[in-house]
């Protein structure tokens, strides 16, 4: 057991050790009784949880173990990260437990770290080792830390062991393609499926602030007339195609206001070839009838949101500035952990 | 212009984030010491966790000459000193603090109310806060009547437009007994309607606290045996290993029952005996918790000797530490009558309840500082291990820990291993610590936060706190008339021997905690 230098009381095992797939439950529970301290209760084993993330590379095991482990203190999991290795030849599986503890030495948090690998012949006994491992009767989310799932015989073996289901759009690239692969996870217009998606938590901000700003009761008022809108995201060329992130917000906003059907853009911004690809850098609604309108602007440093509301004849009303830091992928998971219940508005802005 | 819609549509799912209205905070008692402790670092947090809402200010006032600059230091102190800030962020701080502003005010200076208003209507100019206003009254009870009527008279409690609002937030005590509570609400409802008037009780605003109505009301495996037929008895002990803290002229005037009893330990009660209500809005919940009281039969003054037990504290020893007795801290009367311990037992006449006696114990310079309920469940009605040694001599506890220790245990029999039948009492220990890691928001953000949204249900209504009140009175009344042999238990232990007494008589005793 050592404490981590930068003074968290911060408890960790000594790291992912090999073991039989048949004495993984064993393991794990040798660990955690080795890394408890003689303070802490003596069966004390806190669960709210299993997360399996499918990775896309074996080495992508210890840096995603470690974004789950950031949020230990909020969530004792049982984490199993899984791969199937097309580079690997073979069915067998080979599997790493680790236990890592969090927090006060006499009341820790524990979550517990199961590394699965395979060859893709070997997907059958992935799914079927995963399966015999769940935290009895808990939730079950599927973190796909991959490209487009469709066709992975992987994403169909594990998708039915769970309840919910986390991807990152931002991986399955741009255009109608990515929204389109959304669409079908939540499969709209068939079976519908619980999905959580970081890139839609990344546009948090934004709709954050559109929302503050008609707040205002006399910028509320100008809502009926505004039927226009546009959004500019960070490109490096014209011909990029549109980015998700920006579709995604444009979705949302034609949901909230259906009039803006029809009269809405992206646009690739390639003023702002500074900023990472894909983001939004502005947005703006304006009216077709006078000169009203609300314009959010990124704004590099410190990084925020800077709004401003104008009258029908144009003059200023309001401005605002927000805050709006740069989320990390823990703390996007982190929101769509807590998420317990569908998202509807992220649905309506998806079939917008 | 067009007319404002009604509604923003943009709001819908973004409740995580907790927005709210734009709004200005006036704290009054600005300079006293639940401004500094609580209300500032709970402000701070609110801000920090993105939940206060962008067009946002505060203003502090009371009798200082504090100056803008001078409360903006009081702030950054209380933050820098306040063990419930989360996130450090310093440019947060000097961002939020440019919000913040001072008014010095004589509370009962007609003319000063006219300067505060001034400065409102400028910062809700500068701040676009659309005449919304929160007032936060810190100051000694004994001013909350005057403070609202010059808030009225100053025009300061009518809404500037029909969307806008004003809410006024009060600290307990509601009253010193049921007389004083009762004017008081009069005197609170001339000048403000009842959906203006959030009355805090900060037990509400506590994590675990909520957790009871989880427990009961998400669970369908409590309900059904949260009754007479299968629960024997409910303890509540509220505990403080702590004695009076230097606040000698407050606790004289205050003493056990009004301090913790008559409000506290009552709104556990309440809690843990209310029927579940059909929503979790204001008015359902509310209705529920009050009915509760309702029905907790009264004591009669006759009754009181026999259903309720009063301690005061001597000198003792606590946590390994001798400590004084309560008439020796500085500045209580050497012959003070004042309780710092109370017991009662008390039982609630409905059909759920009947027959069950809830035993309600708090005190000062206790061995421990506990706060807990315990449903004591009967025996199994037949026990067929007739050779089996039993540890278990009686039924299974549900005790639901409040603080510090947060979480739920159940203590059941379970078999000891080995070829002979042995029984002992085991726990199933659920802790929130161990579980959900993350710190708790204060009860203050809580409270401070549900006032802004307009969600009344966490706090108390007139008719709850006078319900409260009249529960109580007969035995403040009673004690009142009677000198009793002070001090009657050493600092460090439960507490006087006829609270023992009190529950033994029933053949049963208090939790060992």
């Amino acid at each position: 057991m050592t404490i981590s230098g930068d003074g968290a009381p911060r408890i960790q095992a000594t790291g992912l050790s090999r073991v039989a797939v048949a004495d993984i439950e064993g393991a794990l529970k040798q660990r955690r009784q080795t890394m408890l301290p003689k303070e802490a209760h003596p069966h004390a084993h806190s669960c709210v949880m299993t997360l399996i993330i499918a990775v896309e590379d074996v080495e992508d095991k210890q840096p995603v173990f470690r974004t789950v482990e950031s949020l230990a203190g909020k969530y004792p999991i049982r984490m199993i990260a899984v791969r199937a290795s097309a580079r690997q030849s073979g069915e067998e599986v080979f599997a790493w437990v680790n236990a890592a503890c969090e927090g006060e030495p006499a009341a820790p948090i524990c979550s517990e770290e199961i590394a699965m690998q395979s060859g893709i012949d070997g997907v059958e006994h992935i799914v079927s080792a995963v399966r015999g491992i769940l935290v009895p009767d808990l939730p079950v989310f599927l973190w796909w830390r991959g490209g487009t799932p469709h066709g992975d015989p992987l994403w169909h073996g594990l998708r039915s062991l769970c309840d919910r289901t986390i991807v990152d759009s931002i991986r399955f690239g741009d255009g109608a393609a990515a929204l389109d692969t959304l669409r079908r996870l939540i499969g709209i217009g068939g079976t519908r499926m619980s999905v959580r998606d970081l890139n839609w938590q990344r546009t948090a901000p934004w709709r954050a602030a559109i929302a503050t700003c008609f707040d205002d009761p006399e910028v509320l008022g100008l809502l009926p007339t505004l039927d226009r809108c546009s959004i500019i995201y960070a490109a490096g060329d014209e011909r990029d195609l549109p980015s998700a992130r920006a579709m995604l917000m444009m979705g949302w906003l034609v949901s909230r206001l259906p009039r803006l059907r029809g009269h809405a853009r992206t646009a690739p911004g390639r003023a702002w070839a500074d900023v990472e690809h894909g983001r939004v850098v502005s947005i703006t609604l304006t009216s077709s009838t006078n000169k009203a309108a609300v314009l959010l602007v990124r704004r590099p440093s410190p990084v925020g949101i800077d709004g401003e509301a104008r009258a029908t004849d144009g003059s200023q009303m309001r401005r605002w500035r927000y805050p709006a830091s740069t989320l990390s992928e823990a703390e996007l998971l982190d929101v769509c952990l807590e998420i317990l219940g569908p998202d509807p508005v992220f649905e309506a802005a998806l079939e917008a | 212009m067009a007319v404002a819609q009604a509604v923003n549509p943009f709001h819908e799912g973004l409740q995580l984030q907790g927005m709210t209205q734009p709004v200005q905070l006036c704290i009054f008692g600005a300079s006293g010491d639940l401004t500094k402790r609580k209300l500032l670092p709970a402000i701070y947090n609110l801000v920090q966790a993105g939940l206060a809402p962008q067009a946002f200010s505060v203003l502090g006032c009371a009798r200082n000459n504090l100056g803008d600059e001078g409360f903006r230091r009081e702030f950054v102190d209380a933050v820098a000193e306040s063990s419930e800030i989360r996130v450090r962020d310093a440019d947060l701080l000097k961002q939020l603090c440019e919000q913040v502003y001072y008014v010095s005010l004589d509370f009962h200076d007609s003319a000063g109310y006219r300067t505060l208003k001034t400065k409102l209507d400028e910062l809700d100019q500068r701040y676009h806060t659309c005449g919304n206003r929160v007032f936060y009254i810190a100051t000694p009870a004994s001013l909350y009547a005057d403070i609202t009527e010059k808030l009225h008279e100053s025009g300061l409690l009518t809404p500037a437009t029909p969307q806008s609002f004003v809410r006024v937030i009060m600290e307990k005590p509601f009253g010193h007994d049921l007389a004083s509570a009762k004017t008081l609400n009069a005197e609170l409802l001339r000048f403000l309607d009842e959906s203006q008037i959030y009355r805090i009780d900060h037990y509400l605003g506590k994590e675990t606290v909520q957790n009871i109505l989880v427990l009961r009301f998400a669970n369908g495996i409590f309900e059904p045996i949260w009754n007479r037929r299968y629960v024997d008895s409910v303890q509540i002990t509220v505990a403080e290993s702590l004695g009076i803290e230097g606040r000698a002229n407050f606790y004289e005037e205050t003493g056990v029952v009004r301090d913790v009893i008559q409000n506290h330990a009552l709104q556990l009660m309440s809690l843990v005996a209310m029927e579940p209500p059909t929503t979790f809005d204001a008015r359902d919940f509310r209705d529920e918790k009050i009915r509760v009281v309702e029905a907790i039969r009264p004591i009669e003054p006759a009754d009181v000797n026999s259903v309720a037990v009063r301690g005061q504290y001597g000198p003792g020893s606590v946590e390994g530490e001798r400590v004084v007795g309560y008439r020796e801290e500085p500045g209580v009367a050497p012959d003070s009558m004042t309780p710092t311990y109370a017991a009662l037992r008390l039982f609630i006449d409905n059909w759920r309840w009947a027959g069950v006696p809830f035993y309600i114990r708090s005190g000062k310079r206790m061995p421990k500082r506990v706060t807990e309920i315990a449903m004591q469940f009967k025996e199994a009605p037949h026990l067929p291990f007739r050779k089996a040694q039993v540890e278990t001599p009686e039924g299974n506890v549900l005790s639901l820990g409040i603080q510090p220790d947060e979480g739920v245990v159940l203590k059941f029999g379970a078999k000891v291993p080995g070829p002979s039948m042995r029984i002992r009492a085991v726990e199933m220990d659920f802790g929130y610590g161990e579980t959900f890691g993350a710190e708790d928001a204060s009860p203050y953000e809580r409270l401070i936060l549900d006032c802004m949204k307009g969600d009344q249900t966490l706090f108390d209504r007139a008719d709850g706190v006078e319900a409260a009140w009249s529960l109580v009175d007969p035995v403040l009344t009673q004690w009142a008339k009677t000198p009793a042999a002070f001090p009657n238990y050493a600092a460090g232990t439960w507490g006087p021997a006829e609270a023992d007494a009190l529950v033994q008589r029933d053949g049963r005793h208090w939790r060992r905690l």
